[in-house]
């Protein structure tokens, strides 16, 4: 573990950040007088697939960096390990990107989890390029 | 027409009941094309049924037409998977809310069906061939 590359340390801190800002508000509403805060887990099962991507993109970049010896299936489908990292963040932004547009504006978590899964599209596309998964250095 | 690869055949009806969804109600009295709850997410899943569907058509129905092999490193089979990722995974998320109506239940089984679209054409790509796995 002499040297954690970008990538693995970026999607690490996506996926945590990610799985924290499951857990903040997303939305708020005015309701006499109150503000009723509603965070990605009471929107279905939107928190608990937040909590998927989260940990999986932890998981692989944990492997990655500090456990390289574990093996983990290097390609599924069409996609690399760190490819199939990146579409999962992929969706993760896109969904919280798109909630950044509803009703009564967005909350912290909103703002988070873009930040967070543009984090994880990021390491995993760099991690991806670096050939990580692939190649044994 | 290929029939022995089903894949485009599913990425256009996937597609065109995804866009179909899209306009009709996903809660009570509201479609989900509403950014009141949503935000922008129906419009987007409107975009994606729509591209999803005119992909398959093209590689159902005009084979012959080029379409791009890669866009930024990725194959194109490999985009339309996460397309397809996106809108299944967050309207089938979406309907355990309570209220759920059948624009967004259309709309989670058109992202099912893309989604086996995209894998299917995975799978029937020839092999060593633009759409391949990229190794390293």
């Amino acid at each position: 573990m002499d040297s954690i590359r970008p990538g693995t340390i970026a999607t690490l801190a996506g996926g945590v950040v990610l799985l924290i800002a499951s857990f903040l508000d997303w939305q708020s509403f005015g309701a006499g007088g109150f503000s009723i805060g509603l965070n990605a887990w009471d929107r279905g099962l939107t928190g608990f697939f937040l909590l998927v991507i989260a940990g999986i993109a932890i998981g692989v970049a944990a492997v990655d960096g500090f456990a390289p010896q574990v093996n983990l299936p290097e390609n599924i489908l069409d996609f690399s390990r760190n490819q199939l990292v990146g579409a999962l963040g992929a969706a993760a932004f896109v969904f919280s990107f798109c909630m950044l547009f509803a009703l009564e504006g967005f909350q912290i978590g909103t703002i988070l989890a873009v930040l967070a899964s543009a984090a994880i599209v990021v390491g995993a596309r760099m991690e991806d390029q670096a050939g990580a998964g692939t190649t044994t250095i | 027409m290929d029939t022995s690869n089903p894949g485009p055949l599913l990425l256009l009806g996937g597609g065109v009941v995804i866009a179909l969804g899209t306009i009709l109600d996903w809660g009570p009295g509201v479609s989900g094309l509403n950014v009141d709850f949503n935000g922008l997410f129906g419009i987007v899943a409107l975009l994606i049924g729509v591209a999803l569907a005119a992909i398959g058509g093209i590689r159902a129905f005009a084979p012959d037409t080029k379409l791009p092999d890669e866009i930024a490193g990725y194959s194109l089979d490999q985009i339309l998977f996460v397309d397809a990722l996106i809108v299944f995974l967050w309207t089938f998320a979406l309907i355990s809310e309570s209220g759920s109506k059948i624009g967004l239940h259309l709309t989670w089984i058109g992202g099912a069906v893309a989604l086996a679209g995209t894998v299917l054409s995975m799978r029937n790509a020839p092999a060593g061939g633009p759409e391949a796995p990229t190794t390293f």
